[in-house]
């Protein structure tokens, strides 16, 4: 064969040897996927507020916990102790990951601050626990600390006679912050509430009566709205009949409004149980309402349809469909709604809100004041089976007993009380499905009975991909 | 001996005539019989040969005796062979009444029969001579005048008395007085040529004769033409038609020292520095012109000839020194007999008119060439007034090429993806807005520092210089670069690749056929529908890089070889500049021959050189970019053009590469092009074109290795996916020309209908791509607005202290785009010198989540005074609401947001303790250049801040004193500020500009020894005459 045609073969071979050995390009990566799958950068920097009590003789406990966050990357952050602050004295620190720094205050009723800057400021979490015992106000409220957020929605508000209700605005940074309120009414939204523009100077604490705003209205949703700043808002709530105390609690603030609600922690016990929707959609809904029990998710029987105009709030008595385990009710519709439900239960009566509660994506940890061992109400809002480890460490943060494991089946609510072993000071509770599990923390007691919200931890910055995009729209 | 004693009154001329032979053996026959049939014998006749190798001494010997010929060597100069000569002809004894003349003569000359008569009786006509010469024609045609007397021009240029080429017809026959004469046929006074000790050894050859001339006349002596006597003059030396051994240096170079140095010896002492500067200068500028007509030997000469002059003033000092001995003269005197001043720029002015002329007639003429063909040829009236067949078919059935052109220009003007009329700036996907003006692109290639973002110093890519060049090319309309390169790529590159396709195919339907397919190749297509310029531009370019390398191959002559493959390296910088790919192609086809050298033993090495040269050439053109690419693969593999514009596409399956589609929004079906594939392949079995069909085959190979690092690297594969298609399309033309004779002649069977079968398939290609390009519809790239943020914060950019604007949520859909505005968006060419800044990216990133005073100090730091947030986007407006130091300005625009930073900020900040007191300093894209104040409380901890990225190239001076740079670590520039107030002054410097120059002397060398240079033919090859 002659020269030239073996260099044609050859060519040929060569060609579509090359074709066939192609290498595979490596895993698609331009600068928005690679921003999408890249991992949220940590929380470095968080300030803790934990709340006053609504009564200066309450007796009051407070923990504040650098919760265990696993296996989060903390980068180089460096471990800086988180200062706790009460006005301007210090009153101690926490230094380490799992630490959890209890306090008793009796009689004082400000607040604190915890200020993270650093590793530990991933998963800084905190509860506050007070017993009230005067005439005017009896019954045990309980609440967890609170980080500064854009925007708070506490759905149930009112102020009528035998109920006082008090929003409470912390501006904890060094910097001035304005807040908007609109309220929510049964007919719509009231247009004519002076609640805009209201300002916070730094460091400063008020105190807005919701009587002030809306006087003998008894049920409405309330969006807080941080125009400028950082603030953190909580709404406790009093109750009385004639002159007898009837209850105090804190409204703990809700989800934002979305097409699925789910409201868990709701007491089982005689009493009544008043659930409260608002839809901030554009049009009137239909909720469909569905009773997450201990044996799964089933809608009610009997029970009315649930129809909430544009921009209003339906108040809805749920004693029949509740009371009789401790549950959760799922709320779906096609407009954004956001909805509570008050309890009010016990002898004396005690009443205890449960709202809307956020899916616990990056999991859950509550710190535990001194003395209180509260129970878990964790429910799985999809139709998937969710399992949700349950982890017990003590005030040096190591672990006390076992891990626990639950097992819950779509829609199943199921409860666990922290174990009277030890001196537990802190209860983490992860999954790997956890954008499909929600919870609530049930304190009772002696005193009375509270229900605060399991929100997510906060351990990473939730940021959008980034693109440098010099070319503009 | 004063001259006005003249002994000549009475006394008869006796005449020594001398010939000074070196090497001439050609002429001195003729010299010697025109020499015994003269009228007037010399008296005596001796004969100096120089070392001569070629018989001149023997020939010289038998004619003249013995005793008449003198031989020295070689090292004799002509000045000093004369002496010899006439020491020789002083051994007899002289009459007493002898009135001693010495006449002499050059070897390779002829004498008219009266030449000695006339030039004596001009003697006797005025006695005052001393000196008196012939007139001068040349040898051997006789019809045209070389001299009628010598003299020079103050820029030392031999001025002859008459134009180049001029007949003989009588204007010059006049005698009159001159400087100088020739030294062929001079006859000159014996005892002036004593006087004046003969020519000045100093002069070997050349030029010698005027510097004796300009003595003579300094000494009070007369010289004068005559031009009744006439001679014949090959002037072998001068022309080069015989070597120059005696003196160092070419025939030209040593005719233009012995000039300077004739001038700067004989001129008047206070004129010499003058007069060394001119001719300096204009030596200087006749090098210049001479590298401009293309002749860099003769450029060369001058250089060298003013050098040599001018390191030895200590030669020129002795000479005029000897001189001063003879002078006799004011140098007024001689004066009238130099030059006039305009001389030099007559024959200036006269070439250039002469150009002029010609190009003018050039062009005349080819318009007055194609009536001609229409009128010639006798014709009957009547058909006269015929219209010429004329009307659209026919003009089509003419020129098809026109006609395919003509579509696509349609096409691409009306339904090509890219609107090409309207407002606002064609940009979108890889194609950013062109800049505001060409200017903007120059600038952007020549500053060290790049003011985008927050700065850079990467080196600007070279395509800018050449977009930058193309729109200075188009008067400046830079949006006119982008309209051609984007909106008329198809048409463009079928016309380059139609224009290339002559050299390698005959028939004209293939041609057509091949630059068809190739400008509507759906990589190209698509590319335009990307915006990415580089793969367009290099595309487009591409056929002019084979076209130019082929020539290469096929040179004749070392030289044409050289020439050829120069410019071939400078076609492939351009296809390199903006796809440096290609040069990985390029390097892997030259590999690829190397071996198959080696391998087999082919003829081809000197050929070889020319390309592997071709392919360094354009790592040299295109520094220090090269430098940059470095060793980084994804740097060379990357087409130019803004890459993140366009999202990650789906990978193509290895066999749709193969048949050219590389991935993409605008991706045509793969089954498109299997006709020309399989054209390819089945070009492999015509054994006739078998090596250029492997040639192309070898290019796409080369091209798919290239693909094959690409993919593995996950980048786009634009013009090596249109090589190695574009090679499928050569070997398929070539492969198909001429086969319908070859088929013909065959006996019916397989190769028919397969013929067939793949000339459908084949053809089906091209129009598939058309019908795709249109369908394809409208791509990345439209009509947008320019500016992207609200008016009031576009005017704020423009005040001296150069705010910033963040500007957020811009990400067309995919992801959160964000970037750093500092004026006018991004334009072409910026993407590449931008670099990715996380210390920029991690602010933006806690910006919009949970931003803290420190974030908002970084704002500052960044020059941040306005953030905008253009799409609503609740969260983020939320975070930076939440930000201290931050509040809200209005956007000036529905859903957009914007927020006003509360610290002073801008492109340079004076800082003196707290950020809030900051001051902000006027300052530019390239630094700072303003007076400040001395600090109060003594100005301690002062800093000046810069908005730009800290680097090692930034250098600040307070009223020059050095300030030292801010501690590392830091993101942005900062230098510490003595307490003090002056001028302080920031600027950035990294060796662009040796990098730019040496750049631009590097490109020019190229093209001027790239273009064909005056063709010289060699004179020693010139037939002699009768």
């Amino acid at each position: 064969m002659r020269t030239s045609d073996l260099l044609a073969g050859a060519a040929l071979v060569l060609a579509v040897g090359g074709l066939a050995v192609m290498p595979d390009p490596p895993p698609t990566e331009s600068a928005s996927s690679a921003a999408a799958t890249a991992p949220d950068p940590p929380v470095d920097r968080a300030e803790l507020v934990c709340s006053r009590m609504p009564d200066q003789d309450a007796d009051t406990a407070t923990a504040v916990a650098a919760a265990p966050v696993g296996d989060l990357d903390l980068g180089d952050l460096e471990t800086q102790p988180v200062p706790l602050l009460r006005g301007e004295s210090e009153l101690g620190e926490i230094t380490k990951r799992g630490q959890v720094w209890r306090s008793r205050a009796d009689g004082l009723a400000a607040g604190l601050l915890a200020r993270a800057d650093g590793a530990l400021a991933a998963g800084l979490t905190g509860t506050t626990a007070g017993t009230m015992t005067t005439e005017r106000r009896r019954g045990l409220a309980a609440i967890a600390c609170s980080t500064p957020a854009p925007e708070w929605w506490f759905v149930g508000v009112g102020s009528t006679a035998g109920r006082t209700g008090n929003l409470v605005l912390t501006n904890p940074s060094s910097g001035p912050a304005v807040v908007d309120l609109t309220f929510f009414g049964p007919k719509g939204e009231l247009e004519d509430v002076e609640g805009n523009q209201i300002g916070l100077q730094p460091g400063e604490q008020r105190v807005l009566p919701m009587n002030d705003f809306v006087p003998g209205v008894s049920n409405v949703a309330l969006q807080v709205r941080t125009r400028q700043g950082h603030v953190t808002a909580e709404l406790s709530d009093t109750y009385v009949e004639g002159l007898q105390a009837a209850g105090v609690d804190y409204l703990a603030a809700a989800a934002a409004p979305a097409r699925k609600a789910v409201v868990t922690g709701i007491s089982n016990g005689p009493g009544g149980r008043a659930l409260s929707v608002v839809n901030t959609g554009s049009s009137e809904t239909v909720v469909d309402v569905e009773v997450m029990g201990g044996s799964g998710a089933f809608a009610p029987t009997d029970f009315d349809v649930l129809q909430v105009p544009a921009h209003s709030v339906v108040l809805r008595d749920v004693s029949d469909i509740t009371g009789d385990q401790v549950s959760g009710l799922r709320l779906t519709a096609d407009q954004p709604i956001s909805a509570s439900v008050r309890a009010r239960a016990g002898d004396p009566v005690d009443v205890s809100y449960s709202a809307a509660a956020e899916p616990l994506t990056t999991g859950a940890a509550v710190a535990l004041p001194e003395g209180r061992r509260p129970t878990l109400v964790l429910s799985a809002t999809g139709t998937s089976a969710v399992t949700a480890d349950i982890r017990v460490y003590d005030s040096a943060g190591k672990a006390l007993g076992e891990r626990k494991r639950l097992q819950l089946s779509g829609g199943q609510t199921d409860t666990w009380s922290v174990p009277d072993r030890g001196d537990p000071a802190a209860v983490v509770v992860t999954s790997a499905q956890g954008d499909q599990l929600v919870g609530a923390v049930r304190w009772t007691g002696d005193d009375g009975a509270s229900t605060t919200a399991l929100a997510p931890l906060r351990t990473v910055l939730d940021q959008p991909p980034l693109v440098y995009d010099p070319a503009g729209p | 001996m004063s001259p006005s004693a003249r002994p000549s009154r009475g006394r008869r001329p006796f005449v020594t005539a001398v010939i000074v032979s070196h090497d001439g053996h050609r002429w001195l026959p003729r010299l010697i019989e025109s020499l015994e049939g003269s009228a007037r014998l010399p008296d005596r006749l001796v004969a100096v040969d120089t070392g001569s190798n070629d018989g001149s001494a023997d020939l010289l010997t038998a004619a003249l005796g013995r005793e008449a010929v003198v031989t020295t060597n070689w090292r004799t100069g002509f000045g000093a062979a004369v002496q010899l000569g006439l020491d020789r002809a002083d051994t007899a004894a002289l009459p007493d009444d002898a009135d001693p003349w010495v006449w002499v003569l050059h070897d390779d000359m002829a004498l008219d029969a009266g030449a000695l008569e006339q030039l004596l009786a001009a003697v006797d006509d005025d006695p005052e001579l001393d000196l008196v010469g012939p007139k001068v024609r040349e040898w051997p045609q006789r019809k045209r005048l070389l001299e009628v007397g010598l003299t020079i021009t103050g820029t030392a240029r031999r001025d002859r008395g008459v134009d180049a080429g001029e007949y003989d017809q009588g204007q010059h026959d006049h005698p009159h007085r001159t400087l100088a004469v020739g030294s062929a046929g001079l006859l000159v006074r014996r005892e002036v040529w004593d006087r004046l000790d003969g020519f000045d050894p100093a002069f070997k050859l050349f030029g010698d004769d005027l510097d004796f001339g300009w003595r003579a006349a300094r000494a009070g002596y007369h010289c004068a033409v005559c031009p009744e006597a006439v001679v014949y003059h090959v002037e072998a030396a001068a022309r080069g038609r015989r070597d120059v051994d005696v003196a160092y240096g070419r025939a030209a170079q040593l005719d233009r020292q012995h000039a300077l140095f004739t001038v700067l010896t004989n001129c008047h002492a206070a004129a010499v520095p003058f007069a060394a500067v001119r001719l300096l200068l204009g030596s200087v500028l006749r090098a210049l012109g001479m590298l401009l007509i293309r002749d860099p030997v003769r450029a060369l000469d001058e250089l060298l000839a003013v050098v040599s002059v001018l390191l030895r003033p200590d030669l020129v000092l002795a000479a005029r020194a000897r001189r001063r001995s003879t002078a006799s003269v004011p140098a007024s005197t001689v004066r009238p007999l130099l030059a006039p001043w305009w001389a030099p720029y007559r024959r200036g002015l006269d070439s250039v008119g002469q150009v002029l002329s010609e190009g003018y007639e050039a062009v005349a003429q080819r318009r007055t060439g194609s009536r001609a063909v229409v009128e010639s040829g006798p014709a009957a009236e009547e058909s006269e007034n015929l219209d010429p067949d004329s009307g659209l078919v026919a003009w089509l059935v003419r020129n098809p090429v026109s006609a395919v052109i003509g579509l696509l220009v349609l096409v691409a003007l009306f339904a090509g993806g890219v609107d090409l009329f309207g407002g606002g700036v064609l940009r979108g996907g890889a194609l950013l807005s062109a800049p505001p003006g060409v200017g903007d692109w120059w600038r952007l290639y020549i500053e060290s520092w790049h003011p985008v973002a927050t700065g850079s110093d990467v080196p600007a890519p070279p395509y800018v210089a050449l977009l930058a060049t193309l729109g200075t090319l188009l008067v400046g309309q830079e949006w006119l670069v982008v309209l051609l390169l984007v909106g008329m790529a198809v048409p463009l590159t079928t016309l380059f690749a139609y224009l290339v396709s002559r050299r390698f195919v005959d028939a004209w339907p293939v041609r057509i056929w091949a630059a068809a397919s190739y400008g509507l190749l759906p990589v190209l297509t698509g590319a335009v529908g990307q915006g990415r310029l580089g793969t367009i531009a290099a595309t487009m370019f591409a056929p002019l890089g084979v076209w130019a390398v082929a020539r290469t191959v096929d040179a004749a002559t070392p030289e044409q070889r050289f020439r050829r493959g120069l410019v071939a390296g400078i076609v492939l910088s351009v296809v390199v500049a903006f796809a440096p790919a290609a040069w990985l192609v390029a390097a892997l086809v030259v590999v690829g021959l190397l071996v198959l050298v080696v391998a087999s033993g082919f003829a081809s090495g000197p050929a070889l050189s020319g390309l592997v040269a071709v392919v360094a050439l354009p790592l040299l053109l295109l520094l220090p970019w090269t430098l940059h690419l470095g060793l980084d693969p994804a740097r060379w593999l990357t087409d130019a053009g803004f890459a993140g514009g366009v999202e990650p596409l789906p990978t193509p399956s290895p066999w749709a590469l193969g048949l050219g589609r590389p991935g993409g929004p605008a991706d045509a079906p793969a089954w498109l092009s299997i006709g020309v594939l399989l054209g390819a392949v089945v070009a492999l079995a015509r054994a006739d074109r078998r090596r250029a069909v492997l040639a192309a085959w070898g290019v796409g190979l080369a091209a798919l290795a290239v693909v094959m690092l690409q993919r593995s690297e996950g980048i786009w594969p634009g013009l090596t996916v249109v090589v190695l298609h574009g090679a499928a399309i050569a070997a398929t033309a070539i492969g198909a020309d001429g086969v319908l004779g070859r088929l013909g002649d065959a006996s019916f069977g397989w190769r028919q209908p397969l013929a067939v079968l793949v000339a459908v398939a084949a053809t089906l290609a091209p129009v598939l791509g058309l019908g795709w390009w249109v369908a394809a519809g409208d791509g990345l790239v439209q009509r947008r607005e320019p500016v992207d943020i609200p008016a009031f914060m576009a005017d704020g950019q423009l005040d001296a202290g150069q705010p910033r604007t963040l500007v957020l949520g811009t990400g067309q859909g995919v992801g959160f785009g964000y970037h750093l505005s500092r004026g006018p968006g991004m334009f072409i060419g910026q993407d590449a010198v931008v670099e990715p800044d996380t210390g920029l990216s991690t602010l933006v990133g806690r910006l919009v989540t949970d931003p803290s005073a420190r974030d908002v100090a970084d704002l500052a730091d960044a020059g941040v005074t306005y953030i905008v947030l253009r799409e609503a986007d609740d969260d983020v407006a939320s975070a930076i609401d939440a930000a201290p130091g931050v509040e809200r300005a209005s956007a000036g625009e529905s859903g957009a947001a914007a927020w006003r930073v509360g610290l002073p900020a801008g492109g340079a900040r004076l800082v003196s303790g707290r950020l809030t007191d900051a001051k902000v300093l006027p300052s530019s894209a390239g630094g700072v250049d303003t007076d400040i104040d001395s600090g109060v409380d003594g100005g301690k901890d002062r800093r000046v801040l810069l908005a730009e990225r800290s680097g090692p190239g930034w250098r600040a001076t307070l009223g020059g004193a050095e300030l030292e740079a801010g501690s590392s670590g830091e993101w942005t520039q900062s230098f510490a500020v003595p307490a003090g107030g002056g001028r302080l002054e920031v600027s950035h410097g990294n060796g662009r500009g040796w990098w730019l120059t040496g750049q631009i002397l590097l490109v020019v060398l190229a093209v001027v020894f790239a273009a064909p240079s005056q063709s010289r033919p060699d004179p020693r090859r010139l037939d002699e005459d009768v």
